[in-house]
Parts: C-alpha cells; sequence; structure tokens
C-alpha cells in the first residue's frame, strides 16, 4: 500500500487512531487531517473498521445462561467423582483387575472385527450417476479394489 | 473358585454389555473426511497427507504432482448434508442416506455455480474411500477423495 | 445483559471476587452476566465461530469458578479473565484435533446469512445493502489474517487497549503491536478495495 501522503504514513496514521503518538506529533497529526482528504479518508477508513467488527461480533455472539452454566459444572463434578469411585472399585480386587484387562483386551480387538469380517469387494459400489459430461469410467484399482469415477469436463 | 467363578461372570457381563449397547451407540454418526487435491504433470510432489491412497492413484494417473488443498472433516447424521467448498466456483456435497450391511450408502454431488454437475449415489465399504475426478483446476484437475466411517 | 440479575452493590470487583470465593450461585451469575459479552467477542474475533466461542468462554467461566481461590487480584479480573480466554483460543485448535472432535461444517453461505440477515432500523435500503456488503467483505477478509494479527486487532477493537497493555498481555513489544496493527489495517484495506 502506497504512503497515504508525502508527510505521514499508514502506520501513523493508525499510531494517531490509537493515541499512541505523543501530544505533540498528535496535534501536528490533527492539523495536517484538516488539509489532507487521503490521510482523513484513511482514518476514516480504520476507524469504520474497528466499529464494522465491533458491532458484527457483538451481534454474532451467542449467550450463556449462568444456571445451565452452574449446572454443567455440578455434572462435571459428579461424574470426576463416579470415575474415581468406579476406578477405585476396579483396582481394590485382584480378580476385578484381571477382569478389567480381558475386558480391554476384548475392547481393543472388537474395533477389528469389522476389518476381519467385513465386506469383500470394491472401496465403493456405484449403484447410480449422472451427469452432462459425455465420457464417465468407473475403474477399480488392482491392489486394494479402490473405486475411482472419472470423468472429463471436456 | 469363588474368585475365578466371579472373574468370569464379570468378564461375561461386561462383554454381554458391550454387545447388546452397541448397535444403540454405532452408526449414529458418520464421519465423513474429503480431500481435495489437486493433480497435475508438474513437478513430481506428493503432499504427506495422501500418503494412504497415493499409490492407489498412482496405479491410475499418469499425474505426476498431486497437492492436498484441503482436508475436511465432517461429522455427519444420517441424511444430513455435508459441503464443502471447492475452487473455481464449486462445491461438493456429500449426505450419508444409510447403511446397506456394512457400506454406508452416500449421495454425492459436484455442483458449479450452484447448479448440479455431476451426481452420484454409492455404497461406500465402512473406513474405505472413493475417489472423484476430475474437475478442470489450473494445469490439471481435481481429484475428491471421500471416506467415511460408522463406529 | 439483563440489569435486574445484577445488583448495583456486587459490580464492585473486589466484593465479587469474595464472594465467588464463597461459592455464592448469584455471584456466579453476575461474573457470568458481567463479562460474557465482552469474552465472547473476543473469542469469536479469534476463533471466527460463534459455536466455538462460546465452548471457549463456558470454559473460561468454569475455570475461573473452579480456581478462584487461587485468584490473587494482583491483576484484576477482568485481565484475568481475558488472559485465559485468550489461551484457551489459542489452545482451542489443539485441543479440537486431540479430542478427535470432527464438526460438521455449516454450509457457509446459510451461515453467512444467519449473521448477516438482521438488520438494524436504517431507511435507506440501499445504505443498509451497502453496509451489509462492506460487513461481509470485512469478516472474510479477517478471516485470511494470520491469527497472531488478529489478536492484536481484537483486542485494539474490541477492548479498547493500549499498546503497552496489548504487549503485556501477549508478551510481546510494543513496538510489534504497532506494526501488527498496521499490518492488519493495511491488508484489510487493500482485500476491500481488491474486492471492490
Amino acid at each position: 500500500m502506497k504512503k497515504p501522503c508525502d508527510k505521514y504514513t499508514a502506520e501513523d496514521i493508525s499510531r494517531f487512531i490509537d493515541n499512541e503518538l505523543s501530544r505533540d506529533q498528535y496535534h501536528a497529526v490533527a492539523q495536517h487531517l484538516i488539509h489532507c482528504p487521503v490521510c482523513s479518508r484513511l482514518v476514516e477508513r480504520y476507524r469504520s473498521i474497528s466499529s464494522v467488527i465491533n458491532d458484527h461480533a457483538a451481534q454474532a455472539v451467542l449467550r450463556i445462561d449462568p444456571v445451565k452454566l452452574k449446572q454443567k459444572i455440578v455434572q462435571q463434578n459428579s461424574k470426576e467423582t463416579f470415575s474415581r469411585n468406579i476406578f477405585r472399585f476396579f483396582t481394590k480386587n485382584i480378580y476385578l483387575k484381571l477382569a478389567s484387562i480381558a475386558a480391554i483386551v476384548i475392547f481393543s480387538l472388537l474395533p477389528f472385527q469389522g476389518a476381519l469380517f467385513g465386506p469383500t469387494g470394491p472401496s465403493a459400489i456405484v449403484k447410480y450417476v449422472d451427469t452432462d459430461f459425455a465420457s464417465v469410467m468407473i475403474i477399480e484399482t488392482q491392489k486394494e479394489q479402490h473405486t475411482i469415477i472419472w470423468f472429463s469436463e471436456t | 473358585m469363588g474368585g475365578f467363578i466371579k472373574t468370569i461372570l464379570i468378564l461375561s457381563g461386561i462383554s454381554c454389555f458391550y454387545f447388546f449397547t452397541q448397535p444403540a451407540v454405532a452408526k449414529s454418526q458418520v464421519l465423513t473426511d474429503v480431500k481435495v487435491i489437486h493433480a497435475s504433470t508438474g513437478t513430481r510432489y506428493v503432499d504427506q497427507g495422501l500418503k494412504g491412497i497415493i499409490s492407489e492413484l498412482e496405479s491410475v494417473f499418469k499425474y505426476t504432482s498431486y497437492r492436498l488443498l484441503k482436508d475436511q472433516k465432517l461429522n455427519l447424521n444420517f441424511n444430513q448434508k455435508g459441503r464443502v467448498n471447492l475452487p473455481g466456483e464449486r462445491a461438493l456435497v456429500v449426505i450419508p442416506t444409510d447403511m446397506q450391511g456394512k457400506r454406508i450408502r452416500y449421495q454425492i454431488n459436484i455442483q458449479k455455480n450452484n447448479h448440479s454437475i455431476f451426481q452420484t449415489r454409492v455404497l461406500l465399504k465402512n473406513n474405505s474411500s472413493i475417489t472423484i475426478g476430475g474437475p478442470q483446476f489450473k494445469d490439471g484437475v481435481l481429484l475428491l477423495n471421500i471416506s467415511g466411517s460408522v463406529q | 445483559m439483563n440489569n435486574q440479575e445484577l445488583n448495583p452493590e456486587i459490580i464492585n470487583e473486589q466484593d465479587l471476587v469474595e464472594r465467588l470465593k464463597k461459592g455464592q450461585q448469584w455471584a456466579f451469575n453476575t461474573l457470568v452476566n458481567t463479562y460474557q459479552e465482552r469474552l465472547l467477542k473476543i473469542a469469536y474475533g479469534i476463533t471466527l465461530n460463534r459455536e466455538d466461542s462460546m465452548e471457549v468462554v463456558q470454559d473460561v467461566f468454569i475455570t475461573v469458578f473452579k480456581n478462584i481461590q487461587t485468584f490473587r487480584q494482583d491483576a484484576s479480573l477482568a485481565t484475568w479473565l481475558r488472559k485465559i480466554t485468550i489461551n484457551q483460543c489459542l489452545n482451542w485448535k489443539r485441543k479440537w484435533k486431540r479430542r478427535f472432535r470432527w464438526n460438521h461444517e455449516s454450509i457457509d453461505s446459510e451461515n453467512d446469512k444467519d449473521l448477516f440477515k438482521e438488520s438494524k432500523k436504517n431507511d435507506d435500503p440501499e445504505m443498509l445493502y451497502h453496509e451489509k456488503q462492506m460487513e461481509k467483505k470485512l469478516m472474510g477478509a479477517i478471516k485470511t489474517l494470520p491469527e497472531k494479527i488478529r489478536l492484536v486487532l481484537v483486542l485494539n477493537a474490541f477492548e479498547g487497549l493500549s499498546y503497552e497493555e496489548i504487549a503485556k498481555t501477549l508478551n510481546i513489544k510494543r513496538g510489534t503491536v504497532s506494526s501488527r496493527l498496521h499490518f492488519a489495517r493495511k491488508n484489510l484495506i487493500a482485500l476491500l478495495e481488491l474486492s471492490d
């Protein structure tokens, strides 16, 4: 972005609107703005950025209900207490510990049942295609039977 | 002896609990991952995020460069629309409609300027993916890799 | 803010903190009602997402509630809340990935419609349209700013903080604040001009 005018840079103007210049500098810029439409315009634009995003954010944000939030805290606390008690229950008894380990082993194997006993065949079975493009191809890769639908826009 | 019986009972109890509740927990949400890939014949390049599918793509396409433009993860209920904006005023719309056995039925639409230019219905294997291409983009094409997972 | 819920006697910060330490529900309500809009705006400015910003600020209030006993009042409550909010926002993306919380992506154009359809009373529809277009373009341009730049802009625009205050809040130099703000404004103007 070009320098707004020969006298001041855009960063000077930025610091002006934030009141971050020394008193003398501030007055000098303020005087300058009276005669410089370019810098005045920049001041107006910079200020409008802050005001527009402020208004937008104020309208955009949702509202928190403190009563419901407090209930959430209470629920969280009771869940934490419950988990702590469960943990204590399982670590007290050796048989329970063993049973927990066995259960964990079973749980961790279960997600793989899909892979072990899941469907064979291509990764996707294409049931329907509708397009204006003239050429459409359905390809299945050799190794992984990965399905590709290819069309050419030309 | 009593301890052993206790262990067996607890184990069976936990397994039964898991098996009977699993269907209620599963299939309520379809985790759909959409990778938008720019494939071209430029300098050799393969994005790290495409490690899992690159060998399949390279076995079919002659492109030498595969750039991952976007990797968007959508958490959709059945019949919920997911939308991924694509370059060139295009968009991809995916809707998981239901399950057929262990396959997820998807309706997939590619739109340009809000008009449908390509539509398909597929049965996607759970935890697997399909690649659709390719709308023209810059010096190559867009490949859309869509994967679905129902837990 | 619902003024009926605020007891004018309790706006005094020291008093509020003491009542929070005693666990008074009424004090918690006041805390939330007094500060939520400010914190939500900051969070929204950083995350650019309504739902995320609400979750972040809820977490902030929960954190404050649980840790109020450790608040030593060497800085003001507002400063403390602001710092926690900023940290939570910056950690938000990392937490998001760790929890494998895959958010449904709202359809952009519909989301924008919701946010931009509210109209202030304005007799000139053309002026209103122009204002709304400017707002839309500006918010689009803000999304392209790097997070650390946007953070400075948000603290300046929403909180009216001085460069010194922003520098202290973010642990950066005053000169860095000035250059980042300048960068933000310069780029936003340039982007707005480009899309005209």
